[in-house]
């Protein structure tokens, strides 16, 4: 557990939490807020969901400086790093670097090595990074760190006949539609992943921080799964990325533990989410799932796109003003990018925040 | 373009995930496929090698079979995924073969039906079967095994998952009702196959007793394997009993119980469909109990002799019950009682529905007709001091007959109680459903020598009986002067030996001598609706599988114990 001086509050959040916290006799000291949320996963059916918790930060520290092309290189303030303790894993990484104040606050980035004063990361930009700026180390959700004991502590007795799988998509799609990039069940006491031999352990697989995933329920009974972390109250910049040749979903979700209104993302306006200003041509779109709603293979509830100042939703029509509309906490999205003449490019959505108080 | 070709350009590399767009740029399927026990043509597991297809049937809704050079044959059908099985991990053939995003093909169309074939010897560098080529062939048309639809789905679905597991040791599944032999890739390339065909005729019979013969004409199934079921009549649950082989024609059942009406039906499964035939129904055979008869002293009071017997099931049976006393003398015994009495009791009832002293003064013309319908003998003199009711009583009920002496000489008496009904259903042993005596027991003086509480009872029919029979003494409610420790012995007479012999065939002293069988004994009780016994009791008890014959059981005191004692055959099956 970290413990700030900020003063942030001990506060337990949703419904069906569980909060811990230390408070320290003659300081006042708070813990990182915690929270928890329970989502039902109905029988026969999809949950699109994102974590909407972080893990307890292993590392926080201040930059010296930047440098790199393609993978950033940081040099940190003191040499307080363990050597080789976020190196990557079989070529994954295991955590990345949230950037938490100065220009790039709330951008995130995988770390591949690190010694005990530099980070190696994959990817990022140096631009407008600057000595004093903080930042911190988080490791990545895991399905072990995340579902310990499986979702809805389902443990298969028949792999061949899973009643819960973790679908975890492709970042994003051509396609128009989600597309697997792992398929994971647990049983016998671990995570194991489809096609991988059902000996194999997989609680090491990432939840990619601010990813859609679907939770997929085959079983005749709704279960509830439950979400466990730290709150996220700290800006957080989603990348999105767009392509020349085709319209890209994005599968991305907000880390935050309470529902945020349309108005309220910073999606819109800031340049990243294209407006439209032909009603009957939406440029960029935001995809809204159910948590709620029955049944597999789900279609986006909510298409919404953003014109003459406000959000509109495509079966409300262009005067509707739809800005109100939640996102609940948990909730997966997808920003549909629309297809680019040329010079696609990657760009963050910050999304800036504060719990109430 | 070439068969082969196009199979390789569509061919999915399932660890990596990768596809290859052949078609619209935005469709896309993405399959898992999860089978268990794929065999070769030798039903050896295919463990690392050999090639998986995932077809599409096409417009025209049906299958074409592979062809010396192509894998979907002459017609419309395609490949929709395949995988190099030498690359998929494996567990001794028990696949989670996973997938990948599959283009969706304009020329497929949403419901067209899906198919996995396999083929043992092909590979990625050869995907050009050969004459006679060994593969096998599954599709799934009964939406069962806890996947999804053998249907081709909606274009953009993110997860389609199919299932196949056979029966059979599985660490994937914990069991399957499809048969085995499906596994194994037992079709061959240019050879007929097809969805099986059901029988032209379907029989039963129980020739021999207690195993029920089901036999068929005329069925094929291709390179898959016949299902029996059974299930009760007018039920609607089918119970599998078992699989056999495409050439055979015939499964016995020992598993019948008694007195059930079966019916049985032959299910064909391949790879291509399954096919039920007609049913075929059958009365099962079962014994009955035919009578029961107790000799002990008729005394007065709580010493009487008394018999109690239940009948259950629907309709009219004939009971003969007799009270023999002078009749006696007729074997020899000679302290007779002299004049006994007979009284039958309703159960709760404070007076008798019917009762005799002497059993030529009421019912002659009934009582000689249920002699005859009986194994009851006949009574040697019409004026004799004996006793007899005959009575036909409908529907399930409990009556206790209560024999005293008016003499009150406390001589031995015969009491017995008969199953007159045999010769009106035309011999054969009344069904679950027909009233039969299911329960007989008498309570009487367990004394020593001859005196002993002697109960005997017939077993009639073809087929074994499960029977539970107690002695019981301390267990008796609201008496005293009970035998203490009672012990009863099982003798059947042995008609195959001169000067018919009893052998014992059992004997018991204290309930629970037998752990073994203590489990049995409860679950028995209850379902015949015996109360269990306290655990440690010194009562008696013996559960058999009986053989047709007569039977006669003693109940005396260890170390001549005496007192009151209940003896009861329950027919348990």
């Amino acid at each position: 557990m970290n413990y700030t001086w900020k003063g942030k509050k001990f506060l337990a959040i949703i419904a069906s939490v569980a909060a811990a916290g230390t408070v320290v006799k003659a300081q006042e000291v708070y813990s990182q807020i915690v929270g928890a949320i329970s989502i039902n996963l109905p029988a026969e059916s999809d949950v699109i969901v994102s974590f909407p918790f972080k893990q307890s930060a292993e590392f926080r520290g201040f930059l010296d400086s930047a440098s790199g092309a393609g993978n950033l290189v940081l040099n940190v303030s003191a040499e307080s790093l363990t050597n080789g303790a976020f190196d990557a894993q079989s070529g994954l990484s295991t955590h990345y670097l949230v950037i938490e104040s100065g220009t790039q606050q709330g951008v995130h980035i995988d770390i591949s090595s690190n010694t005990g004063s530099q980070l190696t990361l994959v990817g990022g930009d140096p631009t407008g990074l600057a000595n004093g700026d903080q930042i911190a180390v988080y490791p990545h959700w895991t399905l072990g760190s995340a579902f310990p004991f499986g979702v809805a502590k389902e443990d298969e007795a028949e792999p061949g006949l899973r009643k819960i799988e973790v679908i975890v998509p492709q970042a994003t799609s051509s396609a128009g539609n989600m597309i697997p990039e792992g398929i994971f069940y647990f049983s016998g006491g671990a995570w194991r992943k489809v096609g991988a031999g059902i000996n194999a352990v997989a609680d090491n697989s990432v939840l990619y921080h601010g990813r859609a995933f679907v939770i997929r329920n085959n079983g005749k009974v709704s279960k509830d799964a439950l979400f466990f972390g730290e709150v996220v109250d700290a800006p957080i910049a989603i990348p999105l990325s767009e392509s020349g040749k085709y319209p890209l979903n994005n599968f991305v979700g907000l880390n935050r533990p309470l529902a945020i209104s349309l108005d309220e993302l910073g999606l819109a306006g800031g340049g990243v989410f294209e407006e439209t200003t032909d009603p009957t041509n939406p440029r960029d779109k935001l995809l809204t799932y159910s948590l709620t709603g029955a049944g597999k293979n789900k279609k986006p509830v909510g298409t919404y796109y953003y014109y003459n100042g406000a959000w509109r939703e495509e079966s409300a029509g262009a005067s509707a003003d739809k800005g109100g509309d939640l996102i609940q906490p948990g909730m997966g999205l997808a920003v549909q990018k629309i297809q680019v003449g040329s010079n696609p490019k990657d760009s963050n959505w910050v999304n800036e925040w504060e719990l109430p108080q | 373009m070439g068969a082969a070709t196009m199979i390789t350009k569509r061919l999915i590399t399932t660890g990596a995930f990768t596809s290859i767009f052949v078609a619209k740029a935005w469709g896309s399927v993405f399959f898992t496929v999860d089978v268990g026990s794929l065999q070769d043509e030798n039903g050896t597991a295919l463990v690392d090698k050999g090639m998986l297809y995932l077809i599409s049937s096409g417009a025209d809704g049906s299958f074409s079979l592979p062809t010396e050079g192509s894998i979907t044959g002459a017609g419309d059908d395609s490949v929709v995924a395949a995988w190099d099985l030498s690359t998929e991990t494996s567990t001794q053939g028990e696949y989670i073969v996973s997938s990948g995003k599959v283009a969706y093909d304009e020329t497929w169309a949403l419901g067209d039906d899906l198919a996995i074939l396999w083929f043992p010897n092909l590979a990625v560098s050869n995907q050009s079967p050969a004459a006679s080529e060994a593969y096998g062939f599954y599709r799934n048309t009964s939406v069962s095994g806890g996947g999804d639809v053998w249907e081709l789905p909606e274009d953009g679905t993110l997860l389609h998952s199919l299932k196949f597991f056979t029966e059979g040791d599985n660490p994937l599944v914990e069991g399957s009702d499809v048969p085995a032999l499906l596994a194994a890739a037992g079709l061959g390339v240019g050879e007929s196959a097809g969805p099986p065909t059901a029988p032209v005729k379907v029989a039963t019979n129980e020739n021999n007793p207690g195993t029920i013969a089901f036999e068929w004409e005329g069925a094929s199934v291709p390179g898959g394997a016949y299902r029996i079921e059974r299930k009760l009549a007018g039920g609607s649950d089918w119970t599998v009993l078992g699989t056999v082989e495409a050439g055979e024609t015939s499964f016995e059942d020992p598993t019948v119980g008694r007195g059930k009406n079966y019916e049985y039906r032959l299910v064909g499964i391949n790879g291509f469909d399954s096919v039920a035939s007609s049913e075929a129904s059958i009365q099962s055979l079962q014994s009955s109990l035919a009578n029961i008869a107790t000799r002990g002293v008729l005394k007065s009071g709580a010493e009487a002799l008394i018999l109690g017997f239940v009948i259950k099931g629907t309709g009219q049976i004939d009971i003969l019950a007799t009270a023999k006393g002078p009749e006696l003398a007729n074997v020899g015994i000679t302290n007779f009682a002299l004049d006994p009495t007979i009284a039958l009791f309703p159960f709760g009832a404070a007076a008798p529905d019917v009762e005799n002293d002497d059993w030529g003064n009421t019912q002659l013309t009934e009582i000689n007709d249920f002699v005859g319908r009986s194994f009851a003998t006949n009574f040697t003199d019409q004026s004799s001091k004996d006793a007899a009711l005959a009575f036909s009583p409908e529907g399930t009920q409990l009556f206790t007959a209560i024999v005293n002496d008016s003499g009150n000489a406390d001589g031995v008496g015969l009491v017995e109680v008969f199953d007159a009904t045999g010769t009106s259903r035309n011999g054969v042993a009344p069904n679950d459903a027909q009233n039969r005596l299911v329960n007989v027991a008498t309570r009487g003086f367990v004394g020593t020598g001859d005196e002993v509480l002697i109960a005997g009872f017939i077993v009639d029919g073809q087929v074994d009986s499960k029977l539970l029979l107690r002695g019981l003494g301390p267990s008796i409610a609201g008496l005293t002067g009970t035998v203490e420790d009672p012990t009863i012995t099982l003798f059947r007479t042995d008609f195959t030996q001169p000067g018919f012999p009893q052998i014992e065939v059992a004997t018991n002293d204290n309930w629970e001598d037998n752990a073994s069988k203590v489990d049995e004994i409860i679950a028995t009780s209850r379902q015949v609706g015996a109360a269990v016994l306290d655990s440690g009791s010194k009562d008696s008890i013996i559960l058999i599988d009986a053989v047709p014959g007569l039977y006669s059981f003693v109940m005396s005191g260890v170390s001549d114990g005496t007192g009151i004692g209940l003896v009861e055959v329950f027919l348990a099956d």
